[in-house]
């Protein structure tokens, strides 16, 4: 049984943290409850809540957010220090698309994303990203567990044991993926050797119908009363055996139905778009990006911690040809419905307290791929070397660039981050300590952040 | 954290010092200290109150500031729990009791050590109990069962009783579950309870239960995981291992062959046809993207953690913290595992046909590896200039795990690295071909000229008669030398023999898929994927076991520093774990050493194996370990509950032939097994044990059991008495319509797929050793029992089974004898039949008449005649769509679906998707409608909207955008139909579609009749095949309730 004893034993969370959240037994015990009852962390976080936007596949930080005009001087020439990628790459590709400085701080943002960059005050992009190696599997890993090989609990399940969830009729962790998965497919969420309650739940968001949304909420008989006499009857007779014995966990799993009846209701609520004003889901755009990310932000409001946006099935960011039309589609999908989100989140007063992530699993290189003849594809290859990734609202200081790449792009130069200080100063945002947010499995204690990892204090409102 | 309070403060004035002042450290005092203080101290005390942090300013790393807590009685007052101080300070009773014979004895302490140095650690840890022999205790008196004997002394230490023998029933139930996983069969007793056992542990149904607890140690799956699409993704073996285990249990195979054969059946004597199968233990791991290091690594942990309760991955990147493990062992057993290569054994049985065509399938293979080998080795051969030269450059080329896309003109990193290697080795025994390589590398370009070298092979020395004038000359003339090898068998041997760093190593390809151009790779994976996928695919009498087999040549292991592959240390030999092996214990000798490793771990004197599996079967039986931790018997662990318990059953198990059975059998005819769940009868009994042991450490009564994932599912199966009890076989689907009858054990396992049902319920999570299940409660779990397809299935099935009986309250009882093996008591029956009544009453929503008017099909879209050809109805409906089975797709009429607001095409043409209304009379109607297809992947779907009358009134060709198709007014014929279809267009692949649609009559109708109108979604059928009786709403809630999931 997972009690919060047994929580405690394994966790460096410490009793101070847990007892704060009053949750200690009338009778000094520890009683048996659910591991996702909302807590405090090690110390009050800016941020509440986590939504990540990602970009599967790869997306290029030359054509995004990270202007190299070098690229246009030395277009068509083969580049001094082009690094060793998974491909074969040529000469310097400028990018095909334009860039523009927005706002007050006058951050350069491309085209692709010109409606987000209304918003570039808020952001702070870090352009000295770094992953291990050139492959999507390792790399998706490294992004969203921390560790490129083995199986280890991703950002989210960490962020629930850590935190617990604010809304208990709703999953904690949600990932929405339209049309299938991304390559690696669960094990992008998975809680690994924590509690399988902490591992993300996995929603298809090109479907509009509840029932497919999520599984297990849907009951022919929910709208009848029936269900509601089943429970009332499983009440009783549950209480009358729970009467001689000893045992906690029965009165967890007793509560545990009221919850779920609760949350059969709850959870329609929250994925029923039309509950939302015309303008609202105009803002948003009535497309899979639109709705999956307006979506998102009621399940954010709801008291969600975790949501993850990806792309779509496979790795559609990929471009290793024809960037140009590839990317400029891709972007299309959802730049509006990002600054959408942004504008919403701030006039409902809760951009301040999410923390808003934007990134792939690595870039793309500043050469030109070429196929196995030599001939260029005028796309790019996969570039772990250097990459953008951005985060807005959750205690980020906004306005603010951190890092930079080299001259073209290739290899992150200066204040190199990474994803281990990325996860570092996500936790830090949210209130926990990736030195202390531990958990013991296979008689060591492991952290998010393995032995790794320091917070981005310049990115740190 | 050892926290001194101001109370404490001020006491410390107070008393005086004379007592514990220091006298001679007498030897038995000394041993005392060593034995039972500076483990303690060095592991629990001074991370926190030691040189490096010292938590309230306290130290407990010499005598002196021990003396003064202990002078003020803080520090009994702490380690006993009886203070503020936090948890962690308070240690376990039998250590507490250590401390305190210490202080009587005046805390002798020898001479002036701390107990903070590294060598100190390293010697407490040592001296840890798990590393101690096995000592067969002696028997407390006073009980017939040796392990009431301990578990009541126990108790009586601490002024505990135990509770009463539970009732019959809860017994049987207890009993049945803990050793089948299944319900008992019937709810007759006999007084005998041992014959009732030995009953129980004869039923196959006990090898398939306890399978499942060492197949999560085993860290089992059906699949590899993720791997590139390259190569096949079942395990063609696993289910054969699991049938192994199975067997293995029934028949009460020794513990000790158990493990001989899971680790070397390839080499242990006496093996049985077939008993390969039993290697699967180490070969079903995740595949790592074939990262050699990484699938080793996971075979360690699975055979330290699994078998020794050891955690040696810990000194995969330096020495463990803890525990005495230095990266040495680590690497000693690296070796064992990198000398051993996968090894598909066909097992005996199976069509002959099938394995004529198996054996001619691995002939193609090895001709074609065996060619691929040899033009790899020809380039290499051909481009020595380029290899040596890449030595100059080596951070160019990236370990195992950075995958590039290579052609054959490509240097490949894996040979590179096999020439530095080589190199290396040859500048270590200083190699007279190498000499000069080694004496220039060694050197400053200025000073070539004036290096001297002796002794180097002759052609060598020939070749450098000259100083070369660069490196770049060094490298070509080693490059013209290694050319023209000639007969010269020294040189020859570089570049053709065995160990040559032109040659690809010997082994499957998932260990040598590096040494090929990325399109010999696919053939070669395509031809594997052959021989695998025939097997998978096979009739189950075909067998094929996944077996180690020991190198030709074993490999010398090194220390990867800080587990990286690029960074090489010292080499260490190939043995066992220095902490069971004594000093003068010798290197493996045999092979790669796997065989020495088995028989290491299965001796008897080995400390950990027997109290490692003594201990999980106790866990299991009552639901916590006497090591609480049943995979971690390090320094890091709580130290045993009952630890001459632990140590006599661990005598008594290797004595008694490492029989299981007879350990079951021992544990459950105990009283202490026995006892009730519920506590002593007397209330204040029952209060002073919750208040003193709440976490029943000391067992004064019996943890009661929550249902795992596969026991309630095989339970629920039960109920209905539908649960097919064959044994063994291929996978199946238990989660997916239609549920396999099977039990749970045989559910398909795809590690990178589990299905959310089994990670809600805290299934073992196959990408790694699970010692023990956590059993958690959210409410999803609860979401499950209400609303799963598989749990209404039940109710179903539940409720039907009991229809036969005439009266209603008879009905009941049956159900409650079914589900809860009782009968139900008069207030329940009434209950149970209010539910029934009320659920009776209620209004099932009607359909409304123009339902009637639709049916759903499938047909094709007859271009020539304009017309839609050949609509056949759908044949099931699941309640929520039209489509071919119970299972979708279907395996004959495959994707075509339709649901109330849209469908999927089916798999061609001739398989649209077919919504059909036809006319109740003649009338004018108008179609409003709006089609959907979202997808950016695949080419799209097509739509027509086609009159049986007139032919087509309207299509659309969509991919990834929505149009309206309307018809404004056209007048229809009574038993005209418009049919509304939508195909594949060219390509199947994410055609799922959405389609509202309006009729509606035009004008003021029909006379009296007025004017109709139609809404697909509306006019869908209602869900009455998942929407449930009132009986089976009563079936589910029995299902659903605590008394049906927990075992008292």
């Amino acid at each position: 049984m997972l009690t919060r004893r047994s929580l405690l034993q394994r966790s460096s969370l410490g009793l101070g943290s847990l007892a704060l959240g009053g949750l200690l037994g009338e009778d000094g015990l520890l009683a048996s409850e659910n591991p996702l009852l909302s807590r405090g962390g090690h110390f009050p976080g800016k941020a509440k809540r986590v939504i990540h936007f990602f970009l599967n596949g790869g997306p290029s930080h030359v054509d995004t957010f990270d202007p190299k005009p070098a690229l246009a001087k030395y277009a068509g020439k083969p580049l001094a220090n082009t690094l060793t990628t998974e491909r074969k790459t040529g000469a310097a590709f400028p990018s095909p698309f334009r860039f523009d400085r927005y706002g007050q701080s006058g951050i350069e943002v491309s085209e692709l994303f010109a409606k987000t960059a209304q918003h570039i005050d808020d952001i702070a992009v870090i352009r000295s990203m770094h992953a291990q190696v050139p492959n999507h599997e390792p790399s998706l890993m490294l992004m969203n567990c921390g560790d490129s090989v083995q199986a280890r609990p991703s950002f989210g399940a960490w962020a629930l044991y850590g935190l617990g969830t604010e809304n208990q009729n709703l999953p904690g962790f949600v990932a929405m993926c339209p049309g299938g998965m991304p390559i690696k497919d669960s094990e992008n969420w998975q809680s690994a050797f924590l509690p399988g309650a902490f591992q993300g739940t996995y929603i298809d968001s090109k479907h509009e119908e509840l029932g497919k949304l999520i599984e297990n909420i849907d009951h022919p008989q929910i709208a009848s009363g029936d269900q509601r006499r089943q429970l009332d009857l499983l009440a009783r007779w549950n209480a009358r055996h729970r009467e001689a014995r000893l045992d906690e966990r029965l009165d967890a799993r007793i509560h545990s139905y009221e919850l779920a009846f609760r949350m059969q209701h709850e959870a329609s609520d929250a994925f029923d778009l039309s509950k939302e004003p015309a303008a609202i889901r105009a803002l948003y755009g009535d497309t899979v990006h639109g709705r999956q990310t307006l979506i998102a932000r009621r399940l954010l409001e709801r008291g969600v911690r975790y949501v993850q946006l990806w792309h779509g099935a496979g790795q559609p960011w990929d471009n290793h040809n024809d960037i140009e039309k590839n990317h400029r589609n891709l972007a299309a999908d959802i730049d509006g419905p990002i600054a959408a989100l942004l504008a919403d989140l701030k006039q409902r007063g809760l951009f301040e307290e999410t923390l808003v992530l934007w990134g792939g699993e690595f870039g793309r290189t500043p050469t030109v791929e070429l196929s196995g003849a030599g001939k260029p594809q005028m796309g790019r290859d996969h570039n772990h070397y250097g990459f953008s990734v951005w985060m807005a609202g959750g205690g980020i200081k906004g306005g603010t660039v951190h890092g930079a790449t080299d001259e073209f792009g290739f290899k992150a130069e200066k204040d190199p981050v990474s994803v281990h200080d990325l996860h570092a100063t996500m936790l830090h945002l949210l209130g926990l300590d990736h030195e202390r947010l531990t958990y013991r499995y296979a008689g060591r204690d492991f952290r998010l952040t393995d032995v790794h990892g320091k917070v981005i204090r310049e990115v740190v409102a | 954290m050892f926290s001194a309070g101001p109370r404490t403060l001020c006491l410390a004035f107070v008393l005086m010092p004379i007592a514990l002042s220091r006298a001679a450290v007498t030897p038995e005092g000394e041993a005392f200290f060593e034995t039972e203080i500076r483990p303690v101290l060095a592991t629990r005390c001074v991370s926190c109150h030691g040189p490096e942090k010292a938590e309230g300013g306290l130290r407990l790393d010499a005598r002196d500031p021990i003396v003064g807590l202990v002078e003020q009685g803080g520090f009994v007052r702490v380690i006993r729990g009886q203070s503020t101080a936090p948890a962690a300070c308070v240690l376990e009773p039998r250590l507490a009791e250590s401390f305190e014979q210490w202080i009587a004895l005046g805390l002798p302490w020898p001479g002036r050590a701390t107990v903070t140095s590294a060598e100190d650690r390293a010697a407490a840890a040592k001296r840890h109990w798990a590393f101690q022999p096995v000592r067969e205790p002696s028997l407390p008196p006073g009980a017939a069962n040796p392990i009431d004997a301990f578990i009541r002394a126990r108790l009586a230490e601490s002024g505990l009783e135990p509770s009463p023998e539970a009732d019959p029933r809860a017994l049987l139930r207890r009993l049945s579950y803990t050793l089948t996983g299944l319900p008992p069969g019937s709810v007759t007793t006999s007084p005998d309870w041992a014959a009732i056992v030995d009953q129980t542990l004869a039923s196959p149904q006990y090898g398939e239960h306890w399978a499942r607890h060492w197949l999560d140690v085993a860290r089992y799956s059906d699949t590899k995981g993720y791997v590139y699409a390259r190569e096949e993704k079942n395990w063609p073996h696993a289910w054969v291992y699991r049938d192994w285990v199975v067997a293995a249990l029934n028949e009460d195979l020794p513990y000790d062959r158990f493990l001989m054969l899971q680790l070397a059946a390839d080499q242990v004597e006496g093996k049985r046809p077939g008993d390969e199968a039993a290697m699967g233990f180490l070969t079903i791991g995740r595949r790592f993207l074939g990262v050699k290091h990484e699938i080793i690594d996971d075979r360690i942990d699975v055979v330290s953690r699994g078998m020794l309760g050891l955690t040696v991955g810990c000194a995969r990147c330096h020495d463990h913290k803890y525990d005495p493990i230095p990266a040495a062992d680590y690497y000693a057993l690296h070796g064992v595992f990198d000398s051993s290569v996968e090894k598909l054994v066909p097992l005996p049985g199976g069509d002959e046909t099938f394995w004529k065509g198996h054996a001619e399938r691995v002939a193609t293979l090895d001709a074609t590896l065996t060619k691929l080998r040899n033009e790899a080795a020809d380039r290499v051969r051909g481009r020595l200039a380029d290899y040596l030269a890449a030595q100059t450059e080596l951070d160019k080329y990236p370990a195992d795990g950075f995958d590039q896309i290579f052609q054959k003109t490509d240097l490949l990193p894996a040979f590179v690295h096999a020439w530095r290697d080589y190199l290396r080795d040859a500048g270590e025994r200083n190699d007279p071909v190498f000499r000069h390589w080694h004496a220039y590398r060694a050197t400053t370009p200025d000073q070539y000229m004036k290096v001297a070298v002796s002794g180097a092979h002759p052609r060598v020395a020939a070749a450098f008669a000259t100083p070369p004038k660069d490196f770049a000359e060094v490298i070509a003339r080693y490059a013209a030398v290694l050319k023209e090898v000639g007969e010269d068998p020294v040189l020859r041997a570089i570049t053709h023999g065995p160990d040559s760093p032109c040659e690809v190593p010997e082994g499957p390809l998932v260990n040598t898929e590096t040494f090929f151009d990325t399109e010999s790779i696919n053939a070669l994976w395509k031809l594997e994927n052959g021989i695998a996928q025939a097997i998978v695919g096979a009739p189950p009498g075909v067998r094929a076991a996944l077996t180690l087999a020991d190198r030709q040549r074993p490999t010398e292991p090194r220390i990867l520093l800080r587990g990286n592959p690029l960074n090489l240390g010292e080499r260490v030999p190939r043995r066992l774990l220095g902490v069971l092996s004594g000093e003068e214990d010798a290197p493996f000798s045999v092979g790669s050493g796997r065989l020495e490793l088995a028989k290491a771990i299965a001796d008897p004197s080995n400390p950990l194996t027997a109290r490692v599996i003594v201990n999980r079967v106790w866990a299991q039986h009552f639901g916590a370990g006497l090591v609480a931790t049943p995979s971690d018997f390090g320094t890091r662990a709580d130290p045993p509950s009952h630890p001459e318990l632990l140590d006599w059953l661990a005598t008594w198990f290797v004595k008694e032939g490492w029989s299981l059975k007879k350990l079951h059998r021992l544990i459950l005819t105990s009283e202490t097994w026995r006892q009730s769940s519920q506590g002593p009868d007397d209330a204040a009994a029952r209060a002073k044990a919750v208040a003193a042991d709440p976490g029943n450490r000391l067992l004064w009564r019996m943890n009661p059991h929550r249902l795992g994932y596969e026991e309630f599912r095989d339970a629920m199966m039960a109920a209905s008495g539908e649960l097919d009890l064959t044994l063994g076989g291929k996978p199946v689907e238990a989660l997916k319509p239609p549920f396999a009858k099977r039990r749970a054990l045989y559910g398909r396992i795809d590690r990178q797929f589990v299905p959310g049902v089994l990670r809600l319920f805290d299934f073992a999570n196959p990408d790694l050793h699970i010692p023990k299940r956590n059993e958690t409660t959210v409410p999803q779990q609860a979401l499950f029992f209400l609303n799963h397809p598989l749990v209404l299935e039940r109710a179903r099935a539940v409720a039907k089974a009991g229809e036969s009986h005439a009266t209603d309250p008879d009905r009941v009882r049956a159900l409650f004898r079914a589900t809860l093996q009782r009968d139900p008591s008069d207030s329940e029956i009434g209950e149970a039949l209010a539910l029934v009544d009320a659920a009776k009453d209620v209004d099932r929503p009607e359909a409304p008449p123009t339902a009637s008017d639709w049916s759903y099909g499938f047909g094709s879209f007859d271009e020539a005649a304009q017309r839609v050809a050949g609509f056949t109805v759908l044949p099931h409906f699941n309640g929520t769509a039209w489509q071919g089975g119970e299972a979708w797709p279907d395996a004959k009429l495959g994707w075509v679906q339709i649901t109330a607001i849209g469908g999927h095409p089916g798999n061609d043409r001739s398989h649209a998707a077919v919504r059909r209304w036809t006319a109740p009379r003649a009338m004018t109607i108008a179609i409003q409608s709006k089609l959907v297809h979202e997808p950016a992947a695949s080419d799209g779907i097509r739509a027509f909207v086609v009159s049986s009358q007139v032919g087509l009134l309207g299509s659309a060709k969509l991919h990834a955008q929505s149009t309206d198709l309307k018809v404004e007014a056209i007048a229809v014929a009574a038993g005209e139909t418009i049919d509304f279809l939508v195909d594949i267009d060219e390509g199947l692949n994410s055609d799922q579609f959405l389609w509202s649609i309006a009729v509606r009559e035009l004008g003021e109708g029909d006379g009296e009749k007025p004017s109709l109108a139609w809404e697909a979604k509306r006019d869908f059928p209602a869900d009455t095949t998942t929407a449930l009786t009132a009986w089976e709403q009563l079936a589910q809630a029995v299902l659903c309730s605590n008394e049906f999931l927990f075992v008292d």
